[in-house]
């Protein structure tokens, strides 16, 4: 940069939620992320480092550092700030940004229509194609450009510019786009496209047809794509996320085309024992042979949904297992097995086809399950989690730098923690998969728990070492790159996770979970964790603590202390019914003496430990043994006593209750597990416990 | 003006667009508030339930004097709901109206949780670019100085009352408390677990099970519609709103034919849950400080979601309103809806159109004077209704 710059640009895209959640497959919700990152790297493609010095010569982009997709993985943020010496070439940047956001929408678009819609342009659905892909009424594009005072410090200059920029966003101008007729059945919002009948029954003909056709390249969808049955109805843009895979631009930028479902995220801790674990090979033939055909998955990259299932499948039995990783997790529960499911999600039609599916295949289940019952491997549980980590006052964070440089050091680490921490801890380490992670944003699938041993204390096993790995890493990184010690101090992340039934809408997931992070910074004062259980019955657990409390034990702190539970719950050494008496009796205990509330628990902890199982009589653990893989002690049970008692105590003094507007006074504490209210503590850790023995599945599936 | 007051007795069900078909489909939603449209069909179909309690509605909708008067399906006769909100009963009886609070309020919350009340202005800058409309030429930002960054700024709540609302439009002191009103003191969550039934042998069907989040009011939480009847049925199928004389209260009353006690029952979205309605007492003209007295001024709050030719603003900018220049406006809503065919349990999805949300402000440099709904679709049932205030 040749001399000082003077004027600072801002320029989000948007919108980011109602883009990514309107998902009824777990690729829409990847993919629609995953174009939002292309489309902000064409934006930025002007303001690359190689490329500023041709036409912004004295430009220079400070966030992101790098503004290139490196991997599958969505990884850009959908805001950019970069510095001018010059207003109006700050100007024609952000208006060069959104034009190539726009000319690579269309393109995309394009592309897709070729590749699978393949209708003729006077048809019904391109009429409604061109009306719905119009990227000036479908996209919120808002950028701001703020010029510097005199002696203005840096930071102050960013904190005014996102000031302004908030305040170009109070107006979220939009254009009249009018939807007739039937919607789509992801969106809900926009009309299908659809042939000249106008009918639900005309409109599911022309998806049923448009589902079993030959695309340009000759090949044919498969039921992975959409439904065969007409059931999935989409709108252009849903089309344009569902199958933008066919989009040559798209294609070429992927190395990895598959992503698992939420079947398959959910059922990853089975398929992983099915990979490693002696199992009668007879079974496993007769399960290959059962789930040939239209039940596997043949496209080329199915194997590498999730990345770790795949590293293990090429390293045991000589990767003689592979295709297992070509079955969908919802093979492995019952109720795929019926008439209606196997033509949606298989294409698997008439009568005596799908009999003799459910006949054969559903034998077999029976039949795997019964061996790999056998060998105690835990059953597929149908139950995921989706997770989100939010960075803690990020604005604030940025607004206090004390030059570019720190601006640029925290962008760097961002990016750092984004491109590598995350994709290891998630994919290298856990059988989860990423759907964005991008500046202090993480968005991720995952299974709820390994059932594999646990010899390896440094291994991720469960949802709730992954989560506290991952804000654990953030913090790490983003403090180094901070100046200031106090600054340093208020480093902290969010994360908010949903636990649901695969079947469940994964759009309302979608919101759960980002609900949960939204609690977790606004109920729990941020840095802190909310983790919402929603059972199939629709019955739902939400609790909530920070990361850390001052004052407490290493293993009295919340994360070590529910990893404990889930260890004993899991391996069948305390009875999750401890929990249950536990929160029955919590309307009186509240009210107790800390050290009579203490007495309690143990007393309770101690009568539900199982001290035998099959005839076998457990050999406790001691304190402080570090093979936390035995079971407790009666000491260690007093000592955990103590801790839920602590931690509660903590946690009454740390979440104040709201002020109740009618007496101005602070509302009392919930006893209730499932009140909205903040709830005593002790309410609260129970909660947790009961969520641990979810984790565990012993409890409430 | 006729003033309804609602109160739902069953967890309700106001589905989004989202299609749903038994089997394929194992999730619906709800959406709150329900939409204008949804309250006007509910309303229209008690005023033909007790229109003449020996006949089927489909049949009270094929009256000629009762389609004059409330129109059918394409026309809505001389019927108007000329106010809609939610409201509670406070414990004098009296019902509150309860309103979602204007945008440009916020609150600004410190490190210790104090919390500070503020309103946006719009304001002329200098050295600042940006790609709002060309027209606009101010930004809306705080009404103070923030001098801590370690300080958060908020929405200051989604609902105001009555009275809340009437502080924030005059420009007068804070709210309190008991005027900010949150989701769950209205609303709660609801998961339901149903099956789809084989209606021939009455059994369940396999792989039909299905769940449904639906909505819950608090008790003594509910609806409140003001209906009025215009002299003339002209304006029941005009798309622009018309300036129209309305009948007065017990003309009203009379003509709708409601029971006499000014208590009944009506049917709200879907699967048709029961609710009360009971006719709220009118005040006088000089008892009243409402929201319907403000004449003039320079902010035009939107207490119902509005559509307009122009997307964001309407088509034609009205003579009567002087030069916008700030507005402060959420994303977009989109309302729909299923027109239901009353003759059988069919129909077809309406248009999805995209609404300025209720809440929306617009910042003018002279008074305004607005006497009719301001929108380009639904004048007669609620929708772009507006008060105006200062700023």
């Amino acid at each position: 940069m040749t001399e000082q710059p003077e004027f600072m640009l801002m320029f989000s895209l948007g919108p980011v939620q109602s883009f990514i959640t309107q998902a009824r497959k777990t690729r829409d919700l990847w993919l629609g992320s995953y174009l939002l990152s292309m489309l902000m790297e064409a934006a930025m493609e002007h303001l690359r480092l190689e490329n500023v010095k041709v036409k912004y010569p004295g430009a220079m982009l400070v966030f992101p550092t790098n503004p290139k997709i490196e991997s599958d993985i969505s990884d850009l943020p959908n805001k950019y700030v970069a510095l001018f010496d010059d207003k109006d070439k700050a100007e024609q940047a952000a208006k060069e940004s959104d034009k190539k956001i726009k000319d690579l929408w269309v393109k995309i678009c394009n592309e897709v229509w070729n590749a699978v819609i393949t209708l003729d342009e006077t048809s019904e659905a391109h009429k409604i194609w061109i009306r719905q892909i119009n990227p000036d009424s479908l996209f919120e594009i808002y950028w701001v450009i703020v010029e510097k005072k005199q002696d203005e410090k840096y930071g102050d200059w960013l904190d005014r510019t996102q000031r302004r920029f908030d305040a170009r966003k109070r107006l979220r101008n939009f254009t009249r786009e009018d939807e007739p007729g039937e919607k789509s059945t992801v969106s809900g919002e926009r009309e299908t496209l659809r042939g000249e009948g106008t009918s639900r029954a005309d409109v599911r003909d022309f998806w049923e047809k448009l589902a079993r056709k030959k695309l340009s390249n000759g090949k044919r969808l498969s039921a992975k794509d959409i439904s065969q049955d007409g059931s999935e109805r989409l709108d252009a843009v849903d089309t344009v996320k569902r199958f933008a895979i066919y989009s040559p631009t798209v294609e070429k930028e992927l190395q990895n085309r598959a992503f698992p479902s939420t079947s398959s995220v959910a059922t990853a801790p089975f398929i992983e024992n099915l990979l490693t674990k002696p199992i009668n090979a007879a079974d496993l033939e007769t399960w290959h042979d059962k789930t040939i055909g239209e039940l596997a998955d043949l496209q080329p990259d199915a194997i590498k949904a999730i990345p770790l299932l795949e590293q293990i499948a090429h390293t045991a039995y000589q990767g003689e297992r592979i295709w297992i990783l070509r079955r969908d997790g919802d093979l492995y529960f019952p109720e795929t097995f019926v008439p209606h499911r196997l033509e949606k999600d298989y294409g698997i039609i008439g009568q005596s086809e799908a009999e003799g599916v459910i006949v054969n295949t559903g034998n077999a289940l029976r039949t795997l399950l019964t061996a790999t019952d056998a060998l105690s491997i835990p059953r597929p549980t149908p139950y995921y989690a989706l997770v989100q980590m939010d960075g803690d006052k990020m604005g604030t964070l940025l607004s206090n730098v004390q030059n570019l440089a720190e601006h640029k050091g925290i962008s760097e680490a961002l990016s750092e923690f984004s491109r590598t921490s995350a994709p290891e801890i998630v994919e290298k380490q856990y059988l989860g998969r990423l759907v964005y992670a991008g500046g202090d944003d993480v968005f991720a699938l995952a299974p709820l728990a390994r059932d594999v041993d646990q010899g390896n204390p440094d291994a991720v096993f469960s949802l709730l070492d992954l989560v506290d790995r991952l804000q654990q890493l953030y913090c790490e990184k983003v403090r180094a790159a901070v100046f200031d010690q106090k600054q340093k101090e208020k480093v902290s992340a969010s994360t908010g996770i949903a636990i649901a039934h695969h079947y469940t809408s994964l759009s309302y997931i979608r919101r759960r979970t980002k609900e949960a992070e939204e609690i977790a910074k606004e109920q729990y004062g941020r840095n802190a964790l909310v983790m919402t259980v929603i059972r199939r019955s629709g019955e739902q657990t939400r609790v909530g603590c920070r990361w850390h409390y001052e004052g407490l034990d290493g293993k009295g702190q919340p994360i070590p202390l529910f990893l404990r539970f889930y260890q004993l719950f899991n391996n069948d050494y305390l009875s999750p019914k401890c929990v249950h008496i536990l929160l029955e009796e919590a309307p009186t205990l509240v009210w107790l003496a800390p050290e009579t509330q203490e007495s309690e628990v143990k007393r309770v902890l101690l009568r539900q430990k199982i001290k035998q199982r099959d005839g076998e009589q457990f050999v406790s653990a001691n304190i402080g043994n570090s093979q936390e893989d035995k079971p407790p002690s009666d000491e260690e049970i007093g000592k955990l006593a103590e801790y839920i008692q602590k931690l509660a105590t903590k946690m009454n003094e740390d979440h104040l209750p709201l002020i109740n507007p009618e007496t101005n006074e602070r509302e009392s504490r919930a006893v209730d597990l499932h009140s909205e209210k903040i709830r005593h503590g002790l309410v609260e850790v129970l909660g947790w416990l009961l969520a641990m023995a979810f984790l565990a599945r012993k409890e409430g599936e | 003006m006729m003033r309804l007051f609602i109160e739902p007795t069953e967890a309700l069900l106001f589905r989004t667009g989202r299609p749903f078909d038994a089997g394929n489909d194992v999730f619906a939603e709800s959406v709150f508030p329900p939409t204008a449209e949804t309250i006007q069909g509910a309303v229209r179909a008690a005023i033909a339930s007790y229109w003449d309690s020996t006949r089927r509605l489909d049949e009270v909708f094929k009256l000629p004097s009762f389609t004059k008067l409330i129109g059918d399906s394409s026309n809505y006769g001389h019927f108007r709901i000329t106010s809609f909100s939610l409201g509670r009963r406070k414990s004098n009886e009296a019902i509150e109206r309860i309103f979602p609070a204007p945008a440009h309020l916020l609150q600004l919350k410190d490190r210790r949780g104090n919390r500070l009340q503020l309103k946006l202005k719009p304001q002329n800058l200098t050295g600042v670019k940006s790609n709002l409309p060309d027209d606009l030429d101010h930004y809306l930002l705080y009404d103070r100085e923030i001098q801590d960054k370690d300080s958060k700024l908020e929405p200051l709540c989604r609902w105001v009352t009555e009275s809340g609302l009437l502080k924030a439009l005059r420009n007068i002191d804070d709210l309190t408390r008991d005027e900010m009103v949150r989701d769950d003191k209205i609303y709660r969550q609801e998961s339901r677990l149903g099956i789809g039934m084989e209606n021939k042998t009455k059994t369940t069907r396999e792989g039909y099970l299905y769940q449904v989040q639906m909505v819950r009011m608090e008790p003594d939480y509910g609806f409140v519609v003001d209906i009025r009847l215009s002299e003339s049925p002209e304006g029941g199928r005009a798309l622009k709103p018309l300036h129209e004389t309305l009948l007065d209260d017990a003309k009203t009353r009379e003509e709708l034919h409601l029971p006499q006690a000014g208590k009944g029952w009506l049917t709200l979205g879907g699967e048709q849950r029961a609710a009360r309605f009971e006719v709220v007492p009118s005040l006088s003209s000089t008892q009243r400080n409402d929201l319907e007295q403000v004449k003039t001024g320079k902010l035009l709050y939107l207490a119902t979601p509005a559509y307009f030719e122009g997307g964001w603003r309407p088509g034609e900018w009205l003579a009567s309103l002087p030069k916008l220049i700030a507005a402060a406006i959420p994303r977009f809503q989109p309302i729909g809806g299923w027109k239901l065919d009353p003759e059988s349990s069919g129909g077809h999805s309406k248009v999805m159109r995209r609404c300025v949300p209720a809440g929306s402000v617009y910042f003018f440099d002279q008074p305004v004077t607005v006497t009719r709904p301001l929108t380009d679709y639904g004048w007669q049932i609620g929708y772009g209704i507006t008060v105006i205030g200062e700023w």
